[in-house]
């Protein structure tokens, strides 16, 4: 049984204080412990990050520390919070009275976190009273004033509004100013920012780091984005398949990682500088198939015979580092200087005077109910063939329907869409079934992009089927080929797609996409819902194929760290209007635009320097 | 992708052996459901050859035996004979083959029907989507007995193939809203997006990849359906307008034991047991089968 017990309040004393937990999920036979032998410590108006892929454990040890993990999962360890009541150990209800006015929590999705019937202001208002035990006028004073501590624009507004009519960004403020009503003295937000678009996610952090300086509360910080890591936390804790393998202040983490892992992170992060990320290799085991030793061993680069016989201890570096590894990276290995910038200068370009792709000022509208709305309007894009284009832009902005109109999906309400000189055809004419060989879309994604009860394989083949070409013999060939340049096997081709990981399946969807030897790629969002270290080694892939098959990408993100590696060509969009294009050096180097300007300053960059000192 | 075992464990598992675990698993009422509806299926396929007497000679002699009695020639009507002295068992036996007939291809009939017209009010929406949804709220708001009735008397009784289809029709309504609500929601879908932009034409985006993936929640409404198409088949033969003697079947044994049910309670009893054992038999299946069918609830 896990031990919840307050410390009594000093200034020095932690906010959070975990010793020795472990969590198991289900019974003895069938389960398996998740979280293993993890010890953390927050001090007061600390931010902690609490970095790793997805399934290492992050989420799982902030419910523990709040007490939630109920059921059928099995907690040790103690936990301690400050607190001003004395030290005690805690049983349910004791920790139901603590959640909320000792520690409190924020989530990815605001938007889903809030009860979507309720006005923010009465959802509000009932948390002050709950946590303050205070009267009703007397809350909504607090309600109104807690908005305030958040920076939200128009308060009493927001008061009287339900969280379907307001951003997600707003949403998040809402729920920072709930989690802020019981004063806790310790916040755990877990990947609050990951859904944000760069500007607003640059608000919210600059909002968590005022308010621990003004309120001197400790955060724990769960995100995989190292880049946001760098921009608010003070100390950083590595976890991997359960533990905690390297932990130290940012700047020891950033500077001088250790641990191959946290190596391998930091080299997968894309950055605005245009290094081709790393990516690691292989995948975060499921806690049952988790390696005996060393769980990242059969990841790692630097793995010996030894890393397999036994778990690695915690082993102190110095103070404040510490790092569990029988080989750390020597001062040499961590300097290692990052692959340079992608020379796209061999990708084979035509002088051709008619462009691959020409839109001249295109608009689009979708038909609502109170009339027309104008997604996009006005854009004028040329692309020659072998160019790459990145259309950058926050959610809103209209460059999905860019896309969809490249693909046919929407015609232009005004203006032209043309490929290779000729009008793109609309999806569902005969003429869209010759085009959809030359152009072919790589969503977000890829598990819903693929038919649960197919195999891989046979979807892969699908189209040499619908567009008939090739016996059964030479398009199981030709699959078997597509699939070896992904980088999967045959093997892959016979499973369903939920029997393989999101990288996995994103490779399967570009090979499905290449059978048909397209012209363009239209990549929306393409990485956005793998993990960094995925996300690497399929931008990587990408690039690869890029020159491989004279492929032209157009590539949809709002992650302008990812483009500067694959792209030449770069067109910022905002409210559905092109703001600024632009070869892809001059933009990133002299953006002309204030929008443009202000994109690139809010994207959380781990710094050149930093990254690589010696580079 | 957290969750995701480590491919390599990952067996591909022949299909059999799955339901096989599936059946081995199911709750012991379930089982027992399942039991009732294989003797009844059976008996369905067999009645011809496994019946003891003629289900259509009479005996004035023997009339109203009880179960278990013996008539003049030495003969055991083990669930006795009715008031033209007809064995009951062999009866019942030929009534359930029709009942299962008329409810078997009645059902799949009209889950074909409702399902298609799902499918194309999905894929043509606008007017004919209107047109049919309309005509699927009117069949919705009236009894379908009442259809059938009148249908019926214009017809004439006597049809058995229209009687099949009448009866099958019964909940057509149902199929087509379950089927056009979920290719609506499923074209949407990312799969059919990405299979049409490819390059597919309507009938494999419809027929190859939506319909194999709503198909589970239509098979769980054929079970719902079944027993109520059987329920329609006695009472449109209870009234008399369902299967014409000399042919029988279960609605028709319950209508002349209902004459008798004070003298002879299993001329009506055992009939009436059979519909209720089978109808409660395939609804029980088919709540089993929903939950065993539903993505949201399958262990991952």
């Amino acid at each position: 049984m896990m031990q919840h017990s307050t410390i009594s309040s000093s200034m020095n004393s932690p906010a959070l204080e975990i010793q020795n937990l472990s969590v198991r999920f289900g019974d003895a036979e069938t389960g398996a412990t998740i979280i293993d032998d993890v010890s953390l410590k927050v001090k007061s108006g600390e931010i902690l990050g609490l970095v790793g892929e997805s399934g290492s454990g992050k989420s799982v040890t902030c419910l523990a520390a709040l007490g939630l993990l109920g059921g059928s999962w099995h907690t040790e360890g103690k936990v301690r919070l400050q607190s001003s009541h004395g030290q005690e150990s805690m049983n349910s209800k004791q920790l139901i009275s603590v959640r909320g006015r000792d520690i409190a929590m924020i989530f990815q999705d605001a938007t889903a976190s809030l009860n979507p019937i309720k006005k923010i202001g009465k959802q509000l208002t009932n948390t002050v009273i709950r946590l303050q035990g205070i009267g009703k006028s007397k809350a909504k004073q607090v309600a109104l004033e807690l908005l305030r501590r958040v920076e939200m624009a128009d308060p009493e507004e927001c008061l009287h509004s339900y969280p379907f009519q307001m951003s997600g960004g707003q949403n998040q403020r809402v729920m920072i100013a709930l989690a802020l009503a019981g004063n806790p003295s310790l916040l755990l937000a877990d990947e609050p920012t990951t859904a944000l678009d760069v500007i607003v996610q640059s608000q919210i952090l600059k909002l968590i780091s005022s308010l621990r300086n003004r309120t001197g509360m400790g955060v724990v910080f769960v995100t995989h984005d190292l880049g946001v890591v760098n921009e608010i936390c003070d100390t950083v804790a590595v976890m991997y398949a359960g533990s905690i393998v390297e932990s130290g202040t940012v700047q020891q983490i950033m500077e001088s990682p250790r641990h191959p892992y946290t190596k391998g992170l930091i080299d997968s992060m894309p950055t605005l500088k245009g290094n081709l990320p790393d990516g690691i290799e292989g995948q975060v085991p499921a806690p049952k198939h988790r390696h005996w030793g060393c769980a990242f061993s059969p990841r790692c680069v630097k793995a010996e015979s030894d890393c397999a016989r036994s778990k690695p201890i915690r082993t102190v570096l110095d103070e404040t580092h510490s790092i569990a590894c029988f080989h750390p990276l020597t001062d040499k290995e961590v300097t290692k200087a990052p692959r340079t910038k992608v020379d796209l200068t061999n990708v084979k370009k035509n002088d051709d005077p008619v462009p691959l792709l020409f839109l001249e000022n295109a608009s689009c509208d979708y038909a609502t109910r109170k009339g027309k709305f104008r997604a996009v309007s006005d854009i004028t894009i040329s692309l020659r063939f072998g160019e790459s284009l990145a259309l950058i832009g926050e959610s809103g902005s209209g460059k999905s329907t860019v896309g969809k109109l490249i693909l046919g999906v929407e015609a232009s309400s005004e203006g032209k869409a043309h490929f290779e000189g000729k009008k793109v055809p609309l999806l569902g004419t005969a003429e869209h079934r010759e085009f959809a060989r030359s152009v072919q879309l790589i969503p977000q994604n890829p598990y819903l992009s693929f038919d649960p009860r197919v195999t891989i394989g046979a979807q892969i083949e699908e189209p040499l089927d619908i567009h008939r070409i090739g016996s059964a013999r030479e398009r199981h060939q030709r699959r078997n080929e597509l699939l070896d340049a992904v980088g999967l096997t045959a093997a892959h081709g016979d499973r369903y797609p939920h029997q393989v990981s999101g990288g996995q399946c994103q490779r399967a969807v570009i090979a499905r996409a290449l059978i048909l030897e397209p012209k363009l790629l239209i990549c929306d969002e393409a990485t956005a819902s793998l993990d960094v270290s995925v996300q690497a080694r399929i931008i990587d892939l990408l690039r690869e194929l890029q020159i491989k098959f004279h492929l032209s990408l157009v590539f949809i993100t709002h992650d302008l760290r990812l483009v500067r590696s694959v792209c030449n060509r770069v067109a910022v969009l905002r409210s559905g209007k092109l703001v600024e294009e632009n070869e892809i050096e001059s933009l990133f180097l002299k953006p002309q635009h204030q929008y443009t300007q202000e994109l690139l300053a809010s994207v959380p960059d781990i710094p050149a320097e930093r990254k690589n000192r010696n580079g | 992708m957290s969750t995701l075992e480590n491919i390599e464990e990952f067996e591909p598992q022949s299909r059999t052996g799955a339901i096989l675990y599936t059946l081995l698993g199911a709750p012991t009422l379930v089982k027992i459901a399942l039991g009732w509806l294989l003797i009844v299926f059976f008996v369905a396929a067999t009645a011809q050859w496994i019946i003891p007497f003629d289900y259509q000679a009479t005996s004035l002699l023997s009339r109203l035996l009880p179960p278990g009695a013996t008539d003049l020639k030495g003969a055991l009507h083990i669930l006795g004979t009715d008031h033209l002295g007809r064995d009951v068992l062999s009866r019942v036996f030929v009534s359930i083959q029709i009942t299962m007939l008329v409810a078997v291809f009645g059902t799949f009939f009209g889950a074909f029907v409702g399902s298609a017209i799902g499918l194309v009010a999905a894929r043509f929406r606008g007017i004919v989507d209107d047109i049919i949804m309309v005509l699927v709220d009117f069949q919705a708001s009236l009894p379908f007995v009442i259809i059938a009735l009148s249908v019926i008397a214009v017809m004439g009784t006597g049809n058995m193939l229209l009687f099949i289809l009448l009866v099958g029709l019964q909940g057509w309504e149902r199929y087509a809203r379950i089927a056009r609500g979920l290719t609506l929601s499923a074209i949407n879908h990312g799969y059919a997006t990405s299979i049409r932009q490819l390059g597919a034409g309507t009938l494999r985006v419809y027929l190859r990849h939506i319909l194999p993936n709503i198909l589970a929640a239509l098979i769980v409404q054929v079970t719902i359906n079944f027993p109520e198409t059987v329920i329609l088949e006695a009472s449109m033969s209870f009234l008399g307008v369902g299967i014409q003697p000399p042919n029988t079947s279960l609605g028709n044994l319950l209508s002349y034991g209902r004459d008798y049910l004070l003298n002879a309670w299993w001329m009506a009893g055992i009939p009436g047991f059979t519909i209720f054992f089978t109808t409660l038999s395939m609804s029980t299946v088919g709540d089993w089968l929903r939950d065993e069918l539903d993505p949201t609830t399958m262990s991952a």
